[in-house]
This record gives C-alpha cells, structure tokens and sequence, in this order.
C-alpha cells in the first residue's frame, strides 16, 4: 500500500460514552485506513459503532483513546477551530434526515459552508454545485418546497460546494424511495468515478454490493474489512 | 479560521428577521426596560429641580425674622425699630423689607364665595426681595399717593385662579373681611406664585413645608395689600405700624450668618427678642433629600436593568435552545466557537441598539405624559444621561446574551444531530 495515498488512519480507537456513572462503550479498538479515492461502505446492527466512526472521521467527535490521523495530521491533538477548519474545507457530510436548514433556500443552504471562510464568489459555486446535481431550476425553493430526493441532492451539492477530499454519508438513502435513492447513489458513484472518496454508512446490502469495499461492525469492533480480505487473499 | 466581521452581521440580521417575535420581545424587553429608566429619573429629577427652583423663589439668602415667642417678648416689631435696624445695617445693598400677616376669609364682591385667605401687608420692597414677578396688571404705585378710600391689591396666581378661574382678576373687586367692617380692594395685579410646586406638595405632604422658615410665616395662596395704604379697621399694630415680620436681604450670600446674628444681637440689646431664620440649613437639608431621591432613582435604573437582562437572558435561552439543531448544523458545516458568539452578540447588538432608540422615544413619551397628565410638573431630561441610557441598554443586551451565546457555542454537532 502506498503510505502517501492514505486519507484517513484510525488507530485502537475506542470511543466510551458516559452517561452519570454508567460508561457505554460504542467503539472498541477500531483500526482502519482510508485510501485516497475510495468507495467504501460502512454496515452494522443498530449500536454497532458505525455512525459514531463516521462522526470520528468526520472530525465532529473526538475518540477517547486511540489516534486518527486526517491527511496525516493527529487530529486527537488538534483544537476545536482547527478541526472546524478541516471539516469546513476537507469533508462532505450528507445525512440521512439531510440536515438542512428549513428556512433558508436551497441556494443558501448550499452557500452555507462557504460563508463560513471567507469565500468570495459564493453564490456561483452554489449554483454550480447545485447544477451539478440537477438542481438549477430548484435554487430558490426552500426544503419543504423540495421532495425527499431532491433535498438529499442538495445536501450532497452542499457537501460537494467545498471542494472536499472526502464525503461522508451516514445512511443517505434512508429515507429516500427507491428511484430518489437511486440517483442519489449514482451520484456518488458518478463523484467516486470523478476520484472523489467517499464513504456510506449504510443498512441496504445493495448500496454495500456497489462500493468497492466493506466495513462490517458489531458490538464497537470492525469485524469485516473487506480490503484487508482481499489483501490476506492475494 | 477567521469568519469576516460583514458576514457575521449579514447572519445576525438574516437571523433576526427570521424570528421576528423573538426579536421583537427582545426590543420590547429592552426598550421598556430604558424607557422605564428615563421616566422615573426624568419625572424624579424634573420633580426636586422644580422643588428646589422653587425653594430658592421662597427666600434664599433672606433672613426672616420673627418672634422667638418667649413670654413677654413682643410678637411685632415697631416703626421705632424699623428704622434703627436700617440705619443701623442698611448700607450698600443690604435690602429690608417688613411686612405684617393677616388670616381673614375674602370672597369676590359682590356675592362670591368666603375664602380663607393670608392678607400679607407688604412695603414696596417686598417683591423684589422675594424676586416675585408681576404677571398682569401694575405694582403698587407706592411713590404717588396712595388712595386710602379705594384700595387696590396684588393677587398670587394660584389665588387669582381659585377666586376668578380662568378670567382676568384685573380691575376686579374683593372683599376682605376685618373683625369689625369688610373692606373692598380692587385687584390691581397678578404676581407669580413663589412655589409652582406647592400644590403638589400641599396634595402630599403639608406638614414638611411647614419647617420652612418663610412658609411658617407666610403661608401661600396670598393676597398682598399695601402697607399703610389703606383705612384699616382699629388695631394696635394698625395705629403703631408695628409688624410681625422682617425681611433682610444682605449683599452678599457670604454674609448671611454674620448678618444674622450681628442684627440678633442688636435687636435682643434694645429689648426685642426676634430671631433670625435662614433658609442655608434648610436648604442644605433639601439638598441632601433630594440628592438621596435621585440616588435612588438611580437605584431603579439598576433594578429595571436587572430585570430586563433577565428576561432577555431566558429568552435567548428559550431561542438558543430552539435553535439546537441549526446551530449544530452550522457547526458541522464550518462556523466555529466564536462565530456562533460572534453571531449572537451581533444579534444582540443590533436589537439593543433599535431598543435604545426605541426606548428612548418610548421614555420621553411616558414623561412627557406622566408630567402633563399626572404630576404635573416638568421633566428634567438630560442628553448624558440619555446616551447613557442606549449604552445601557447595549451593555444589558450584550451581557445578558453572554450566557445564552457560551451555551449556543457548546452545542455538540455530533450529539446533537444524533438526537435528531
């Protein structure tokens, strides 16, 4: 494996919640790496860890023990501005309810990241992210004007505004019908094929058949890696 | 990563305008809060700056002088008398003015209603000494003879008004009635009242006048007669023109004292045993009294702020925790700490100073209305103490918006849309 290609490196990364006295572990000595330009689909029972791996990786949780290193800075060592800068200006996220802000149109939901740094010429790189999903002629509507699909579509054009190195998505089919779902997954792959990385929290085995790799938790600990599957095979 | 300073006042006001209630009971809050302030201190100070105008129209810098009320001593000062103290201390412009006090029940010729009424015999110094302004008519013409047969008088105002009404008291005739014979006066003059404030104070509190040195002697709502030009119905003090009251007014406020005691002296050595009042101790007791008032005045300041930053703190609250969810989002999606609290300072910022302005407006309004409709008496505004009043009003916004804006800032993005 080529070290300088790594996006993403997790390291024996426990996470333990507390709640009063009771300690809930949800992550247990995880340690994986992400390479540039990878596909890859995140699966797991309800509690198994998933969505809070993607939190960590998304620099919005802090492990409590372990490294993880974002382009190979330890974030564990970073303070909260600077990690407010790299998911400003490195990370996608695309939520499964969207996550978007109701009263705002789509065109200033998509701006959202950018007004946050200064960036000038904001409005055209929304309206372009937002063409680049399909959505120019939504641009002014606000989310309960927009169906279930097209809302998530903007989402990934808000992810997508930033320029990121990587999207993370936490089950960003979930509350999609099937059609919608569909063509919010070809964008991914569509993204993907562009040499984006992106990596899918997910229920549906389908979505998982399609990315070229598979993480499987349960009970905090990554049980699958279909990687390094495929690298003890050969 | 540094959010420009345009961008967060662009999110304050888009955020503002998007929860108009919320902004609205904030400036409401706010802007009743400093109105509130203005009113009370306005009305507060518009109220002692009139009683102290009007304390100093009461004689300050004149000693009064009247009996001690010893036994034996004399109640009135005789013509005798009046002359030796005015050879005696009458040089440069040390003034004396004597006059004689008279309760009588006077109605309007020919058939008005009986009044009580305090007769105040006065001499041509009177008025000047006790810087009284002639409003209408003419003074009396002391250096012409007088006409014995067809007196005439000077009314105070307040008097005019309770006699007349809103008619002119000129040229009218009164009827003032003596122990034996009543004796018609024709109104000749209006004279400033000596306290716009009295009939506030008499509505209050009667009693605290009565300490005053000039008011225990000249009672108010008067009515002043010439001395000596008239007939008067038979008395001693009438055949003697002894008076019960002497006025001095000495050069200088320094010699006040020193005057004072200097003609004590001389009257208790010719057997006279008058004392001299000043109003120096009185007023600096005033003084004191009213400067407490206003210093508590200024305690409701305090208070009225308190309460307003505490409304404006559980609303704010109430908005931040609303605003959970956006704030989360926003945090994912690059705002940091500080620019959340930037955001609501900013916010708070822009309310407070609408409110200032607004509270401001509000305020004299309400004074100008408390003054006209229910004390009475002018306000008192002052331009610092306004500008204060809007700083006020932006220090209160910004640091009741402290806490609300840390806790905004501690929203967990990751948490926090976890639960949603």
């Amino acid at each position: 494996m080529n070290e300088s290609r790594k996006m993403l490196e997790l390291e024996n990364i426990s996470k333990i919640y507390k709640i009063g006295e009771v300690e809930i572990p949800a992550l247990r000595g995880v340690s994986l790496s992400v390479k540039d330009g990878e596909f890859i689909t995140i699966m797991g029972p309800s509690g198994s860890g998933k969505s809070t791996m993607l939190n960590i990786m998304g620099c919005m949780d802090k492990p409590t023990s372990g490294a993880y290193r974002f382009k190979g800075t330890d974030t564990t060592k970073l303070r909260d501005r600077e990690l407010t800068h790299i998911r400003n200006k490195e990370i996608g996220f695309v939520f499964q309810n969207f996550n978007l802000l109701w009263d705002e149109t789509a065109l200033q939901n998509v701006m959202l990241p950018l007004i946050y740094n200064g960036t000038p010429d904001k409005r055209r790189r929304a309206a372009d992210a937002l063409a680049e999903v399909g959505l120019s002629e939504r641009m002014a509507h606000r989310p309960g004007e927009l169906s279930g699909g097209e809302q998530q579509r903007v989402a990934i054009a808000r992810a997508l505004v930033k320029e990121p190195s990587v999207i993370l998505a936490d089950e960003p089919t979930g509350n999609l019908d099937s059609e919608s779902g569909e063509h919010v997954l070809k964008i991914f792959e569509q993204l993907n094929k562009n040499g984006m990385t992106i990596v899918i929290v997910t229920h549906e085995p389908g979505i998982a058949q399609r990315a070229a790799r598979l993480l499987r938790f349960r009970d905090g600990r990554l049980v699958t890696d279909t990687a390094e599957n495929k690298e003890e095979r050969q | 990563m540094k959010t420009p300073l345009t961008t967060i006042l662009s999110l304050a006001f888009r955020s503002l305008r998007k929860r108009p209630l919320r902004a609205f009971l904030i400036w409401l809050t706010t802007a009743v809060g400093i109105a509130a302030v203005i009113s009370v201190v306005s009305v507060v100070r518009g109220g002692t700056t009139a009683f102290k105008h009007d304390m100093s129209n009461l004689g300050i810098q004149i000693i009064t002088f009247a009996s001690a009320g010893r036994p034996g001593s004399p109640r009135t000062l005789n013509p005798e008398i009046h002359e030796r103290v005015r050879s005696e201390f009458g040089g440069g412009d040390t003034r004396f003015s004597f006059a004689q006090i008279d309760p009588k029940k006077v109605k309007v010729a020919p058939d008005g209603e009986s009044k009580s009424c305090t007769i105040v015999e006065i001499d041509k110094n009177f008025l000047d000494i006790f810087g009284l302004r002639l409003l209408k008519g003419e003074d009396f013409q002391y250096d012409a003879a007088a006409d014995p047969d067809a007196p005439g008088c000077l009314i105070d105002q307040d008097r005019a008004r309770e006699l007349f009404g809103e008619a002119s008291p000129v040229g009218r005739q009164i009827e003032i009635k003596y122990s034996f014979k009543t004796i018609a006066f024709t109104v000749i003059g209006v004279v400033e009242d000596p306290m716009q404030m009295r009939q506030y104070i008499n509505k209050y509190d009667t009693g605290s006048l009565s300490r005053m040195p000039t008011a225990q002697h000249l009672t108010f709502k008067n009515i002043y007669v010439m001395r000596g030009g008239y007939k008067k119905p038979f008395s001693s003090s009438d055949i003697l023109g002894e008076t019960a009251l002497m006025f001095v007014k000495p050069r200088e406020m320094d010699d006040i004292d020193r005057l004072n005691a200097r003609i004590s002296a001389f009257l208790n050595e010719n057997g006279v045993r008058f004392q001299g009042f000043t109003m120096n101790h009185w007023l600096d007791s005033l003084n004191a009294t009213t400067a407490r008032i206003e210093e508590n005045s200024h305690l409701i300041w305090v208070i009225v702020m308190m309460v307003s930053a505490v409304l404006i703190v559980l609303m704010n609250y109430m908005a931040v925790r609303e605003q959970f969810r956006e704030i989360a989002i926003r945090r994912v999606e690059g705002a940091s700490r500080p620019a959340i609290i930037a955001q609501m300072a900013a916010e708070s910022l822009l309310i407070s100073l609408l409110a200032g302005v607004g509270g401001v407006v509000i305020g004299v309004g309400i004074t100008h209305a408390l003054c006209a409709w229910v004390v009475g008496w002018p306000p008192y505004f002052t331009v610092p103490e306004i500008v204060l009043a809007m700083a006020l009003a932006v220090l209160v916004g910004m640091i009741a918006t402290i806490l609300p804006a840390l806790r905004a800032a501690q929203v967990d993005p990751a948490a926090t849309l976890r639960h949603e």
